[in-house]
Parts: structure tokens; C-alpha cells; sequence
């Protein structure tokens, strides 16, 4: 049986090109590549249509990655948990080593992801179907718990910059009762503050500032990779490392997997929970390698396994899987249970295009955007840093089409430069702004549904599981985070 | 002089050859005003208030990607997102009412100025043509105990507040539809008490999860878990069935005399747009609107298709504006 047809290759080649485009352009997401591909979808043939979109999405998460190594502007919340750990990899061991990890790790997290899809996605599709805002509640919780864990030496810092990302997602009407908070009369603010448009403003353009403002000459990026050596560094040593790092490619992905099925959030507290598990257990203090790759394979595990609750409930799990199952209505094909067992050929030919994605598009299409990137930081800093300027505006403007977004975005960078300058860190801004709405609308649910009756946070057994992962992550992390004082302690 | 001198510099060669295209461009650029009379001679705009990937966006891309063929220049769709739909509406009146910029306006518009938060209303546009319409479904659990809409509201009477309701915020227009439905069955509202939800999607999470009893968001929007097997449609709120789910009632079919036209999507310029320019997208609309290329998929993903213009759009809008503006202030959400 042929897995995939050359027309579906070919879209799968084209798709990734384009994903890679928009992934690695701050600004443009993968939901946007999808949604201006509907229309040219609803034409083509559901062999043709659905591997395009497989490939734009597997690789757009990994192109998400491309400008937190040169600029240290992550593509995706999710990308932000690990983002000064490539930066600082890319500077140092260059671009191609750090986006091999990136690619490489984000293949076989994939991998992973699409055999968990095929084998097991009606049985997680009765488990995803238990969940109700109980359960999101306290997965919400652990998101966060696992962002303060994730912050280095000094928690409480960490936790006050949580706290900043939380108050500014309260901005705009309310999610549940529609109330309007802190629009200071302006419509603009009316939607909130945009999180990526925050993170543009946090990451890339404090950078701008906090250079300009230091006048300091950044140490150049690492001239290590000469040609020959290309191939080894994209391909060979992160290959060597995620062999070595097995047990950690495996963990995270299962942890993208198991999060990432669930409809809503998942892919975001995968990533945070992965890289801050193996934050919190790591027994050396310099192991940026091993978050990236944490971080990396449980991303596109979860791109994997958001299909699950789309194929076999019919439910969508991301705006990408909304328009995929929009797709399948127009086509006639019926998600669900019978899906597996009647159209057989169809769930094949997805699985081999998320396959031959990961498998052949992820590495190749990965080199030509590593060495892309590579150029970039072998540019001196000078050049470098009015491209990232205008690189941020032109992406907070493309968001929306809504200039507020260029201010939020400018704005963001001072606070940044303020917050760095005091050592808070930038990314649990960003993880408060993304669960902070999560938080609110699924406790203000809960609370509405029991009538505002605390016990029922507690009643249901899968939700008494996810408290329990709460409870264990602060206890862990507070043990962890002593020893390694003590340990660091030693070691002066 | 200037051009001898700078051009080369910039690697441009300069030729008598070039000079005299370069005068004949010039020449032609000049005669554009005669040809501008011809509308469209440029590319169109049409704003989408709501994000990438949703209903509207699905149905407006759907819509521009067969109208650029009927006006024989590219439709753009631009997502202005924001302000629960405000800033978008309010980017389309704010804009040239040239015929270049449109817009798609959804139900929200004859929602939003009850509740005061912004002075638009559909007077500040001049409408084009009513494009979808996506009745309210109501779906239950395919494990809940009612067949039919008739036990459903049974259960209701006989323990009011017990079973709850979701689909989409508080006072979205699915919730005003469960208040249309349970006035119209001489219930108050406070018998199915509404659960607010980010979206039809986390409804339907929490409908499968228990969460919640009935979902009233679009057949649209459920469609999928229905045909899973997941979920079952008790009725639909509109007038007629759906051809994509023809085994499915209307309430007034079960007697119950309640119908409400749901989420709608019109097509719209700013206010003033020129009567001649109006008139020629009134007709590439209904033209664009006929062809397979856009009924086709849209019918088969459960929108309804319907095609108003004119006067009867005017007076649709007028009755939508004043029936959601009646349910708010029942909801308690009006000012």
C-alpha cells in the first residue's frame, strides 16, 4: 500500500517550505498559514490537502525556533519556555548546532507523537473526553507551578514575573461574565493585550534596547562550523546527544503527548512541564542542551496528538485542528470511532505524511533554515540589530493588523529592559499571559457550574491526580532547589 | 541632468531606448484617471473582525476567493481581531467608502451597542449582501436521557435550574437563543442557567466531559461530534431544515413557535458607498454566491446560504437589531 501519493509528497514539500516561512517570521503563525491555505484546500483533494497541512504545521513549530536562535524572539509560547537556552547555544556553539538540536529533537518528539496518533488515539480520545473545567483548572495550576520551577536560582523571582504575565492577561472583557477591565476607554483594549505581540516586545526588542542602551559589543557567534563541518554539527552531534539523552526524549515527548491531546491548551504546558522537570532534576548547572531537546520534542509530540481529539471525537484541539476537521466535513468524511474502521486508507495516508514530515522534511527543510540563520548571526551585532527592530514591529503589526499591537509590543521591550536589569526572568511573563485566561475561565466555570462550592474542586478522580501532580512539582522543586543551593554552596 | 548622473551610480543604464519607454510610462500613468472611472481597477480589501480560522473567516475566504473571478481583480481577507469583534467593525466604518475596503459584519454588530460598549450599529455601514446564516442546534450528550425536544423541556418543568446550558460567553447570541427557546416554551431563563464558555469547541468539551446538559451553539459548529456519534441534535432554531442534516426538526416542526436566525454573516462597505458601486457588487455577490466553488464546501460544513439584499436586508437587519436588543435586556445585559 502506497502511503502516500507523489501529489500528496509534493504538497508535503510545498507545505513545508511555506510552514517554514511563516513559522520563522515573528508575527505569522501556523494558524495563519493554514487558514490562508483553506480556501485553495477546499479545492484539492483530501490527499493532496490534508499533507500540506500536516507539513505546514509540524514544521512552522519548528521554524518558531529559527528566531529565538538569532534574536531570541521565540515563534510560539511554547517555544518561549526554552528560548534564552538556544539563544545562548546558538551564540556559543552556533546556529547550526543549536537548530540541529531543534529539528532533530523536534523530529523524533514527533515520531513519537504520530505512533502514539496511530496507535492509540481511541482510547486518549475516552480519556480527553473526561476532562471538564475541573480538570483544565488544575492542569492550568500545574502549568504554572512547573513555570516557577523552571526559573533558576531564584524562584520568588520567577514567581513575581508569573504574577506580571497574569495581571497583564486580566486586560480587556472578561472571558466569563463579559465584564470590561482596564480599557482605559480605548475599543483597541477592549480583546486584551495579544501574548504574542508581548513576547515580540519582551524578547526581541528589550534585546534592541538593552543594546543600544549598553553600547556593549555582544561576543561574536561561534565561527566554529566551517563547511565541512556543517553536516556534523546539524546532524551528527545532535544525534549523538539525543541518543545519549534518550530517557529525556522520551519523557518529554510522552509529556507533549499526554498534554498535548487535550483540546485547548496542551501543547503550551507540555513544553513548560518538560523543560522545567528536567530543570528541577538535573544534577549539573550547565545543561542547556538538555532543556532545548526537553523542550523541542514534547512541542511537536503535541502537534501529533492535537489530531487525537479531532479524528476520533470530532472535537477540535487547536484552531489548526478546527480548520483540518472543516476540511473533512467538506470532503464528507465523518470523524469518529468510524473513521478508524471505514477509511482506513485515509487514517494511512495520515500517519505517512506526518511521518515522511518528521521523518525527511524536518531535518532538510531544518538545514536550509539553520544555515539561513547561521549567515544571520555571522553579521556583527551593529547590522543585526535594526533588521530585529523592524522585524519586531512589521511581526506585532502582522498579528492583527492592529497598530495598539506595535505599542503593546514597544512598551513590553522597556519593561523587559527593567525586569532583565533586576534578573526577574521574561518567559513566565509570557506562560502567566498564556494560562492566566485558561485559569480564570475554567475556575469561573467550575465555580458557576457547583454553584460556587469549593469542594468540587476536589470530587472528581482525574482532577484529585492533576492536584497530586501540583503538590508533587512544589515539593520536588523545593527539594531540588535547595540542593542545588547547597550544591552550588560546595562549589564556591 | 540629475537622472545622467545618479542613475549610472546606482547601476542603472541610461539609454535614449529607456528614456523614451521611461516617457511613455509616464504618459500612461498619466491617462489612469479614465480608467479609474471602470471600478474595481485595483485590488479589494475585505476585513474580517474575528481570527483566522473561525466561521467567519472560513466562510468570508471561502466567498473572496470566487469573487475576485466575478470582479476580475484580488479580494484580500485581512483579520482585524479584537475588542470581542469590536475592533474590526470598527476599522470597516472608519474606512474610504470607495467600494476597495469591505467587510464582513456578523450578528454581533446588532448586539454590542445595547450593552454600551461601542456607539456601532449596522447604520454605519451600507450592506451588500446577507451571506450565511448559522441557525442555533440544540445538542445533547448522545447518552442523555431525552429523545426529543419535547422531554428536554419536560425535564425542565419539572426541576427548573437543574441542568445547565453552554455554547459560547455570557450573552453571546447562543445564549440569547436559550433565552428566544425557553421563553417561547414559558419557561424563565433561570430554568437552564447558561455556563459561559470561551467557544462552541469548549462547550462541546464540556457537554462530552458532563460538564454541562445541552450545547445551543451552530450545527456548524457541532456537526462533527454528531456525526461521530457523539452527541445528538434535538432541533434546530431556524425555519427549514438543513440539506446537510435533513433528519433533523425545527422546533416549529415539533410546535414549538420559535426561530431565530442565529450567527449571520452580511458582506458590507463603510456607510455612503456610491449607488453605481454598490449595485455592481450586489451583482457579483449574488453571481459569486451561486457558484458551486462556494456553496458546495460551505453547505457541507452545516452553514446555511442565504442570499438577501436590498430592501429585504435592510429590514432584516432592522428586526435583528430590535429582537437581540429585546433578548439582552431580558438577559439583564442591556444598558
Amino acid at each position: 500500500m502506497t502511503l502516500v501519493s507523489w501529489e500528496g509528497f509534493l504538497a508535503l514539500i510545498a507545505g513545508a517550505l511555506y510552514g517554514a516561512l511563516f513559522g520563522a517570521v515573528p508575527g505569522l503563525t501556523a494558524t495563519l498559514a493554514v487558514a490562508l491555505f483553506i480556501p485553495i484546500a477546499f479545492f484539492l483533494d483530501a490527499a493532496i490537502a490534508l499533507p500540506a497541512i500536516i507539513a505546514i504545521s509540524s514544521v512552522a513549530i519548528y521554524a518558531g525556533d529559527v528566531g529565538s536562535a538569532i534574536a531570541r524572539i521565540p515563534g510560539t509560547p511554547a517555544s518561549a519556555a526554552y528560548a534564552d537556552e538556544l539563544h545562548n547555544l546558538s551564540r556559543s556553539r552556533g546556529a547550526l548546532y543549536g537548530l540541529g538540536i531543534s529539528a532533530l529533537g523536534s523530529s523524533v518528539g514527533g515520531i513519537l507523537g504520530t505512533l502514539v496518533l496511530a496507535g492509540g488515539a481511541l482510547a486518549l480520545a475516552t480519556l480527553a473526553a473526561m476532562f471538564s473545567s475541573f480538570e483544565y483548572f488544575w492542569i492550568a495550576v500545574l502549568g504554572l507551578t512547573a513555570g516557577v520551577f523552571a526559573s533558576g536560582r531564584h524562584l520568588l523571582k520567577g514567581f513575581i514575573s508569573l504574577l506580571i504575565g497574569l495581571l497583564l492577561s486580566t486586560v480587556g472583557i472578561d472571558p466569563t461574565l463579559g465584564y470590561p477591565r482596564f480599557h482605559f476607554g480605548n475599543p483597541a483594549f477592549l480583546g486584551g493585550l495579544d501574548y504574542i505581540a508581548v513576547m515580540i516586545g519582551l524578547f526581541g526588542f528589550s534585546e534592541v534596547l538593552y543594546h543600544m542602551g549598553a553600547g556593549t559589543k555582544s561576543a561574536p557567534a561561534a565561527h566554529a562550523s566551517i563547511h565541512r563541518r556543517a553536516l556534523n554539527n546539524f546532524y551528527a552531534a545532535p544525534l549523538k546527544l539525543i541518543r545519549k539523552a534518550r530517557k529525556l526524549v522520551v519523557r518529554s515527548s510522552l509529556l507533549g503527548i499526554f498534554v498535548g491531546f487535550l483540546p485547548g491548551a496542551g501543547a503550551d504546558i507540555g513544553a513548560w512541564v518538560a523543560c522545567s522537570l528536567e530543570k528541577i532534576s538535573a544534577k549539573r548547572q550547565k545543561n542547556e542542551e538538555r532543556v532545548v531537546l526537553a523542550g523541542v520534542s514534547s512541542n511537536n509530540a503535541a502537534v501529533a496528538s492535537a489530531w487525537i481529539p479531532a479524528l476520533s471525537l470530532g472535537l477540535p484541539g487547536d484552531t489548526v485542528t478546527a480548520m483540518v476537521l472543516g476540511v473533512f466535513m467538506m470532503k464528507g468524511v465523518t470523524p469518529g470511532p468510524l473513521l478508524f474502521q471505514e477509511q482506513m486508507p485515509l487514517i494511512w495516508m495520515l500517519f505517512g505524511a506526518f511521518l515522511i514530515a518528521n521523518i525527511l522534511l524536518l531535518p532538510t527543510v531544518g538545514l536550509l533554515t539553520a544555515r539561513i540563520a547561521r549567515t544571520a548571526l555571522r553579521l556583527p551585532f551593529s547590522l543585526l540589530l535594526p533588521v530585529i527592530a523592524a522585524t519586531c514591529v512589521t511581526g506585532a503589526y502582522a498579528i492583527n493588523n492592529n497598530p495598539l499591537d506595535v505599542g503593546v509590543m514597544a512598551l513590553m521591550g522597556v519593561v523587559a529592559l527593567m525586569l532583565r536589569r533586576g534578573g526577574f526572568p521574561l518567559a513566565q511573563v509570557v506562560l502567566g499571559m498564556v494560562l492566566g485566561p485558561i485559569l480564570e475561565q475554567h475556575f469561573m466555570v467550575s465555580a458557576i457550574k457547583s454553584n460556587w462550592s469549593p469542594l468540587s474542586f476536589f470530587e472528581r478522580p482525574v482532577a484529585l491526580i492533576l492536584m497530586g501532580a501540583c503538590v508533587a512539582t512544589v515539593i520536588l522543586g523545593i527539594a531540588a532547589h535547595k540542593r542545588r543551593l547547597t550544591g552550588s554552596d560546595e562549589g564556591n | 541632468m540629475l537622472v545622467r548622473m545618479v542613475l549610472p551610480r546606482l547601476g542603472v543604464v541610461v539609454d535614449r531606448g529607456s528614456v523614451w519607454i521611461g516617457l511613455l510610462l509616464v504618459t500612461l500613468c498619466a491617462c489612469q484617471p479614465n480608467i479609474e472611472q471602470a471600478y474595481p481597477s485595483r485590488p479589494l480589501t475585505v476585513i474580517v473582525p474575528w481570527k483566522a480560522g473561525g466561521g467567519t473567516d472560513t466562510a468570508t475566504r471561502t466567498l473572496a476567493a470566487v469573487l475576485q473571478d466575478e470582479l476580475e481583480q484580488p479580494v484580500n481577507v485581512v483579520n482585524r481581531t479584537g475588542g470581542g469583534g469590536i475592533v474590526g467593525h470598527y476599522a470597516l466604518s472608519q474606512a474610504q467608502p470607495d467600494g476597495y475596503t469591505l467587510g464582513a459584519i456578523t450578528v454581533e454588530i446588532t448586539m454590542m451597542h445595547w450593552t454600551g460598549l461601542t456607539p456601532l450599529d449596522y447604520t454605519n455601514y451600507s450592506p451588500i449582501a446577507l451571506v450565511t446564516v448559522n441557525s442555533s442546534a440544540i445538542t445533547v450528550r448522545n447518552d442523555a436521557p431525552w429523545q426529543d425536544v419535547h422531554d428536554l423541556v419536560a425535564a425542565l418543568k419539572a426541576e427548573p435550574g437543574t441542568l445547565t446550558a453552554s455554547g459560547t460567553s455570557l450573552g453571546g447570541i447562543w445564549d440569547l437563543c436559550r433565552i428566544g427557546f425557553l421563553e417561547a416554551v414559558g419557561l424563565d431563563q433561570s430554568a437552564m442557567p447558561w455556563v459561559p464558555s470561551q467557544g462552541a469547541a469548549a462547550a462541546l468539551q464540556e457537554l462530552l466531559a458532563g460538564g454541562v446538559d445541552v450545547v445551543t451553539a451552530s450545527l456548524a459548529e457541532t456537526d462533527a461530534l454528531r456525526r461521530a456519534g457523539r452527541v445528538r441534535t434535538l432541533a434546530l432554531m431556524a425555519n427549514e431544515r438543513l440539506s446537510v442534516a435533513p433528519d433533523v426538526p425545527t422546533l416549529k416542526e415539533l410546535g414549538i413557535d420559535y426561530a431565530s436566525e442565529g450567527g449571520w454573516m452580511v458582506l458590507a462597505a463603510p456607510e455612503n458607498l456610491p449607488n453605481a458601486r454598490l449595485e455592481l457588487l450586489r451583482v457579483a455577490v449574488w453571481n459569486a454566491s451561486r457558484r458551486p466553488e462556494f456553496s458546495v464546501p460551505l453547505e457541507r460544513a452545516g452553514f446555511r446560504l442565504q442570499h438577501l439584499t436590498g430592501d429585504s436586508l435592510e429590514l432584516f437587519l432592522r428586526e435583528e437589531d430590535s429582537r437581540n436588543g429585546m433578548l439582552m435586556n431580558e438577559a439583564g445585559l442591556a444598558l
